[in-house]
């Protein structure tokens, strides 16, 4: 288990947040509260897991940046879904600069989490231009999601 | 088993043992063929969302609600019928009631918070030797909001109506798996679960969204583990032997990737003994 933890670098007007390993009933958010930014930039990257308390805690944490403008960036598959099941999860004012999406090869078996780029991948009008993937054979792997289920966050 | 249904051959290529056994078991397809007393019935469908499986078991005498997959349906229907007829064996028998030929099976106790790093790591490892990546985040999904309905809120419920633990409060979490399913089921020993008040905050955060009925106070749960786990299965069992024990088990399918996963019909059952 990838253990809870923050990393939060204020330099003026701004802060770079970093979260990292396992969201649940024992992840402490207390002592890092995001007043005082108007700009954080968070890398979720290294999110590991969340669960049901985890986007409790999780909700209540992003509410102390009230007004701030926050940026998701590099969202794994767990935090997408909670994204686009919770309302909330993505505060009013925030936005996904980036996020990773699952990529399945039928002939190999090959997986790939393979990362969207605001401005490349998507944009505000939704997703476009999605890159052709190769699985190690050399076969043509496909986006491994319900698409419209899993972009829904897109159109919001 | 009997069946009716409103499609001719909505039942047709089941095996022969479906005509022959489980005689006092209803197999009923098409809402207008179900009777308002639904004991001993099956519901069979193919087309249900998420939250019309929900509402149909909420606030109904309907307890078991099947759909139709692939590779599944008949041994589904079978389970499902065995246990109408002895659910008992829900209980008795563990994750093996709910799999044929299980290949790989594991058994976690747990009793206190440190626990939990434990039953991960076994879990994980178990899960990864039965699928791809996708199939360990379902099933890592599905085990945190098991321990805590095991953990958390059953104890609270269970100090509330003042059941204590059947013997020493141990928590059980089994795994079984095959070629086709993964069963995932976590036994406590109070009894406590409400099952209707759980199918009906599922309805509540189906009908109202997640972000919309969460629950932002207090130490306990979210309130959204039964959805969570719901969204992660193919089969949700929600089981309870009134003040003695409550069993709560997934079934997960195995060998497809996210985009089959999620396009497999859900089923629900539920299962309560009184003590």
């Amino acid at each position: 288990m990838g253990k809870f933890e923050i990393k939060i670098d204020k330099s003026g007007g701004e802060a770079k947040v970093a979260v990292l390993g396992v969201i649940d009933e024992d992840a402490d958010f207390g002592p890092h509260a995001l007043t005082g930014a108007q700009v954080i930039d968070m890398d979720l990257g290294g999110i590991k897991s969340i669960n049901s308390c985890g986007i409790r805690e999780w909700i209540k944490w992003v509410e102390t940046a009230s007004g701030a403008v926050i940026k998701y960036n590099e969202c794994p598959k767990i935090i997408v879904d909670q994204i686009n099941m919770v309302q909330g999860f993505l505060p009013k004012g925030g936005a996904v600069v980036s996020f990773y999406v699952p990529y399945y090869s039928d002939e190999s078996g090959d997986e790939k989490n393979v990362l969207f780029k605001y401005g490349q991948e998507f944009d505000d009008s939704g997703l476009k231009n999605p890159p052709s993937v190769k699985a190690g054979d050399g076969t043509e792997m496909e986006m491994d999601v319900v698409e419209a289920k899993y972009f829904k966050f897109l159109k919001k | 088993m009997k069946f009716v249904s409103s499609t001719s051959e909505y039942f047709s290529g089941l095996s022969q043992r479906f005509s022959s056994e489980l005689s006092d078991v209803n197999v009923i397809q098409g809402f207008e063929n179900l009777k308002s007393n639904a004991a001993k019935t099956i519901y069979v469908d193919d087309k249900l969302e998420p939250k019309d499986v929900v509402a149909s078991l909420s606030g109904k005498s309907l307890n078991h609600l099947v759909q139709k997959n692939e590779n599944h349906f008949e041994e589904d229907l079978w389970t499902t019928g065995n246990l109408i007829l002895t659910p008992e064996r829900y209980f008795s028998e563990g994750a093996k009631a709910l799999i044929e030929q299980p290949k790989h099976s594991l058994l976690v106790e747990f009793a206190e918070r440190p626990d939990k790093p434990n039953l991960k790591e076994q879990a994980a490892k178990f899960i990864e030797l039965c699928g791809n990546q996708g199939l360990s985040e379902s099933g890592d999904a599905v085990i945190e909001e098991l321990y805590m309905n095991a953990m958390i809120d059953a104890p609270k419920e269970a100090a509330r109506l003042g059941i204590s633990a059947h013997g020493k409060a141990v928590n059980k979490l089994e795994l079984e798996c095959n070629d086709t399913k993964l069963v995932i089921s976590c036994t406590d020993p109070y009894g406590a679960l409400d099952v209707n008040k759980f199918l009906n905050r599922m309805n509540e955060v189906y009908a109202k969204g997640a972000g919309e009925v969460i629950n932002l106070r207090g130490q306990g749960g979210a309130g959204l583990g039964c959805v969570i786990m719901f969204e992660h299965c193919m089969a949700l069992y929600l089981g309870v032997q009134k003040n003695k024990s409550t069993r709560v088990s997934c079934v997960l399918p195995v060998g497809m990737n996210n985009r089959q996963r999620a396009n497999v019909k859900k089923s629900l059952h539920r299962l309560v003994l009184e003590s």
